[in-house]
């Protein structure tokens, strides 16, 4: 007997699970088939059929729901059902979490590669993130930014413009005198410096600058006051430097003696003491002295507009001001020109400290350059490649073992799972993976990336969860982009099977074998292309250490002098041991000093380098004559009217008799009485300009050419020589092959990064290669096991599973070659001058490495099928 | 029958033309529209609902419940101002369209 109230309840119950429908929905629902069921009774039908037809009328759950759908959230927040939804939402979720947890627990190789490779490039983001971070919020913290410029001054050789960040002592004071938007104006000036104190000596950078100093920049102080820069016997210090002299000791109040240049001395009070300089300060001081000291010590004249200081800022009432500045600065061009007719300016210029113009890196002496934008670029491209490389692993090895999970799949959507309720599952399990992936990366960052980068880059970067709200962001977005990139395709491919293919056995995933086979060559392709670039720069450095630098750098010891009247003690000491073989004095040095001048010959204008020399100069460092002769102490001559040129300069001349011709500097006219071959005064980034040599006999070095193998020996002697004759001043002295040290550590950083690049590619790359091998492996066991009963060799074997991938790596390395040729030589060209051309080796020194890593992978495979039992694989069935 | 577009577009003056009348429920406005345009209008329930869902979201029309006599509560849905003005905008509009359409086809149509 047919029962309406049954009925309709069981038709109530198909919406139970639905969390669109609310009982207010179902109640109206019910109403209207009740309705409906009265009327049809009522023209004739019998009950049962009255309720069926009704029932067919209203629809079932799956025509209803898409309308429900539309309007739920409209409901939710109609109703005050967020919580409820909130709820069903984090059930869901537990769930989602509780799969992934398992799913990962099974696979837990290629887990374990997904979670490698990706914390791997993880780590490597948040150091960059960090690095890029500092780079673009330099000097920042100065509250009034916005309002301080740098004074710049343009000047054009030869039609190439050159811009300076040094300005005209006097412009300062001028400026903030004259011109009314300007507020103030601070010089900045640096100068070695030695300081005494109790028996012991520093050697330190003194800075001096004007008392608006502290009014313009914000550096606080954490004892004593900024107005004690307005104190001419007065010093404040930095924190370093207040511990390095004062230990625990309060410095206020103390003295400290400062030794100058040319033996210019004074005592100073400490006055106060910095706080920590930010890390994103780019310029701060060591020991800050009032601007005007340097007069009173007579170090500088202030007054001369031929002299220039190291930096001079101006703040300004408003920023746009400068406009109105800019047009004032001709009558200051005018003055500087006058007085140093051989260095004309062309313009001044004006950078703003907050935000400074992206080529501010190319301005010469500047305080601000800022990191050099290749330099980050760098950075990002080697994050974001790492980035990419192991989301292609992911995508390689989810899409691979979703053939595992296809029944699962299958299943899930039998029983009503929908497809967004799957792809909201597999992107659950990617996000999983990618947090704890996240957290070793952290890990990883902390505990060796920073501290790499901070070792070749000097102090920048700090991993600081509680000072760094960005950080915190650039995690949760780091997260939420890898999870999603790596995980939307397949998630989205693999939740769009049709379950009954699916559970009839014909699913077929071998159609994207292509795809994933074209994700990992071009994984191949990108780690071909570092590791070529590692070798080719490891290669380089090898041959620049090797270049030869124009003169004799091996055993030749070089003094510092403070005074030129040191000099002939030292040398009187030196000549009478039996190791030193030669010695010069010498204003400049080359490698450590020059002077960059202008020289006019035959009316045209050069730059030039010049280097003030002794006697006996070009003897001790081994510098080459190509023609005429060196300086002769004898020729009493040399001294006033003559220089020695070094070939570039008879390059850039045209001059095929050198020898006699006549250049002009310094308002002299000098001859030229000898050529010596091309030396590298500066290191390989930089061409090798026109040089001069001239005699002097002002002396702030003393160099010597040793017996080979006394060095160490002979520099003990020196100090304690030095130690004798000058007992309150610090013995400096550096062997000539050290000069370049700066360079090659930079260049050896460099190799660093490559190569660090390159491994870790390589890496990533081998595990995508393994998990994907393993899988195709995997999915082959029964094809393998009945060739195997049917007598097919291993290495027939495995040739068979393996050429594939081997084809692919050498696909991979024919489209890298072309890429990273082109790539590596224009990188050289933007290094450095001086480079190694691009040979065929480093090409097959990568190749090789990649291919035989790449093979030692793949053959761990090769081990699994020599060992399986087809017994095992076939019995299953 | 209509077209599904035109079904689309009239639904909402429609459904405001029929509740000017007075309050209503579900079943009640199915038979209305389908009597009153001789079975041309055949509204499906997984439409109507959602759509009287929404005008009661969008403040057009209020729901309340009534008992009655023959079985449980029915669901009522009633104009409210803004459903009143919502109405007016739609006739004019309608009626705009249709002296639109009357100069277009002749005298004939308007008072065929």
């Amino acid at each position: 007997m047919f029962d309406l109230e049954k009925a309709i309840g069981s038709w109530r119950r198909q919406f139970r699970y639905s969390r669109l429908f609310h009982k207010e929905d179902l109640d109206e629902l019910e109403r209207h088939i009740r309705d409906q069921v009265d009327y049809l009774v009522r023209v004739g039908r019998p009950e049962k059929v009255a309720f069926q037809e009704a029932v067919r009328e209203m629809g079932g759950l799956v025509e209803a729901e898409p309308e429900y759908r539309k309007i739920y959230w409209m409901k939710v927040q109609h109703k005050r059902g967020v919580l409820r939804e909130l709820r069903w939402r984090m059930a869901m979720l537990k769930n989602y979490v509780r799969i992934a947890l398992r799913t990962l627990k099974k696979n837990k190789i290629s887990s374990l590669i997904n979670l490698f490779g990706l914390s791997i490039a993880i780590g490597c983001s948040i150091v960059v993130y960090l690095f890029l971070q500092v780079a673009f919020t330099l000097n920042d913290f100065h509250e009034h930014g916005q309002e301080i410029f740098l004074v710049e001054h343009l000047i054009d050789r030869e039609g190439d413009r050159q811009a300076w960040g040094t300005s005209p002592i006097p412009l300062g004071p001028a400026m903030e005198a004259e011109i009314p938007q300007v507020v103030r104006a601070v010089r900045i000036a640096r100068h070695w410096g030695t300081a005494t104190l109790n028996d012991h000596v520093f050697s330190d950078r003194i800075h001096f600058a004007d008392e608006g100093f502290f009014e313009m920049f914000t550096f606080p102080l954490q004892r004593g006051s900024t107005e004690a820069l307005a104190d001419h016997n007065a010093v404040i210090l930095s924190e370093p430097v207040a511990l390095k002299y004062f230990g625990e000791q309060d410095p206020l109040g103390r003295q400290i003696t400062i030794t100058f240049a040319d033996d210019h001395q004074a005592s100073f009070t400490v006055g106060g003491v910095a706080k920590a300089f930010p890390r994103t300060a780019e310029f701060a001081f060591s020991m800050l002295i009032n601007y005007e000291t340097q007069r009173d010590l007579g170090i500088k004249n202030l007054d001369d507009w031929e002299g220039l200081t190291r930096a001079t800022f101006i703040q300004l009432r408003e920023k746009e001001d400068i406009a109105e500045v800019a047009a004032q600065m001709d009558r200051y061009r005018a003055l500087q020109n006058a007085a140093t007719e051989d260095r004309a300016i062309t313009a001044f210029a004006f950078n703003n400290l907050r935000d400074p113009a992206p080529e501010s890196y190319e301005v010469n002496m500047t305080i601000i350059s800022g990191f050099h934008p290749a330099e980050m670029a760098m950075m990002a491209l080697i994050a974001i490649f790492l980035l990419t490389l192991s989301c292609f692993n992911y995508m390689n090895i989810s899409l691979a073992s979703a053939a595992k999970r296809l029944k699962e799949i299958g299943i899930r959507k039998v029983v009503g799972g929908t497809r967004r309720q799957l792809i909201g599952q597999f992107l659950t399990e990617n996000i999983l993976l990618c947090l704890f992936a996240l957290l070793l990366g952290v890990v990883l960052a902390q505990g060796v990336m920073a501290p790499a980068l901070n070792a070749m880059n000097g102090d920048i970067i700090a991993l600081s969860f509680t000072e760094n709200g960005g950080l915190w962001l650039f995690l949760v977005g780091l997260l939420l982009g890898v999870g999603l990139v790596s995980g939307a395709y397949p998630a989205f491919y693999v939740s769009s099977f049709q379950p009954v293919t699916i559970l009839r056995g014909q699913q077929k995933l071998s159609n994207k074998k292509w795809f994933t086979r074209s994700f990992l060559t071009f994984q191949f392709v990108l780690t071909f292309i570092t590791m070529v670039t590692a070798v080719t720069f490891s290669l380089n450095m090898r041959s620049m250490a090797q270049r030869d630098w124009g003169y004799q750098r091996e055993h030749t010891l070089v003094v510092e002098l403070e005074e030129s009247s040191q000099f002939a003690l030292l040398r009187d000491e030196a000549r009478k041991h039996p190791n030193v073989l030669r010695l010069a004095g010498s204003d400049h040095h080359i490698g450590v000093s020059e002077d960059e001048i202008v020289v006019t010959v035959e009316g045209k204008k050069i730059d030039a380098v010049r280097f003030d020399v002794g006697p006996n100069y070009f003897e001790t460092l081994g510098l080459r004559l190509t023609a005429g002769r060196f300086f002769e102490e004898a020729l009493g001559g040399d001294a006033s009217g003559s220089i020695v040129i070094n070939e570039r300069f008879v390059e850039a001349q045209g001059w095929t008799e050198p020898v006699g011709q006549s250049v002009r500097f310094d308002s002299t006219v000098y001859a030229v009485v000898g050529v010596v071959e091309d030396f590298h005064y500066d290191h390989f980034s930089n061409p090798i300009d026109p040089a001069v040599f001239h005699l002097t006999s002002e002396f702030r070095y003393l160099s010597m050419h040793l017996e080979a193998g006394t060095g160490v020996q002979t520099d003990a002697f020196m100090e304690r020589t030095w130690k004798r004759l000058f007992p309150d001043r610090p013995y400096e002295a550096f062997f000539q092959d050290t000069v370049f040290d700066n360079y090659f550590r930079d260049g050896r950083d460099l190799e660093t990064t490559f190569t660090f690049t390159a491994v870790l590619a390589l890496l990533i790359s081998c595990l995508g290669l393994f998990g994907l091998a393993s899988q195709n492996l995997a999915g082959r066991m029964k094809e393998i096991s009945i060739r195997k009963v049917l007598g097919a060799s291993v290495p027939r074997m495995t040739r068979l599973v393996n050429q594939g991938f081997l084809l692919m790596l050498v696909l991979a390395a024919l489209l890298a070659t072309p890429v990273s040729y082109l790539l590596v030589s224009a990188l050289l060209d933007a290094a450095a001058d001086y480079h190694i051309v691009v040979g065929p080796l480093p090409f097959m020194v990568s190749f090789a490495l990649v291919l035989v890593t790449a093979t030692l992978t793949i053959s761990t495979q090769v081990y699994k099928l020599v060992m399986v039992n087809p017994a095992d694989v076939l019995r299953t069935e | 029958m209509f077209s599904k577009r035109l079904l689309g577009a009239s639904l909402n003056p429609l459904m405001l033309s029929l509740l000017a009348d007075g309050p209503m429920y579900g079943y009640q406005i199915i038979h209305r529209a389908r009597i009153l345009s001789d079975n041309q209008i055949q509204w499906t329930n997984s439409k109507l609902y959602p759509l009287l869902h929404r005008m009661e979201y969008e403040g057009l029309v209020v729901a309340f419940w009534q008992p009655s006599e023959s079985g449980p509560d029915r669901k009522y849905y009633k104009l409210t101002a803004n459903g009143y003005k919502a109405l007016d905008q739609a006739k004019q509009e309608w009626k705009a369209v249709s002296a639109i359409f009357a100069r277009l086809w002749g005298l004939d149509y308007a008072f065929g």
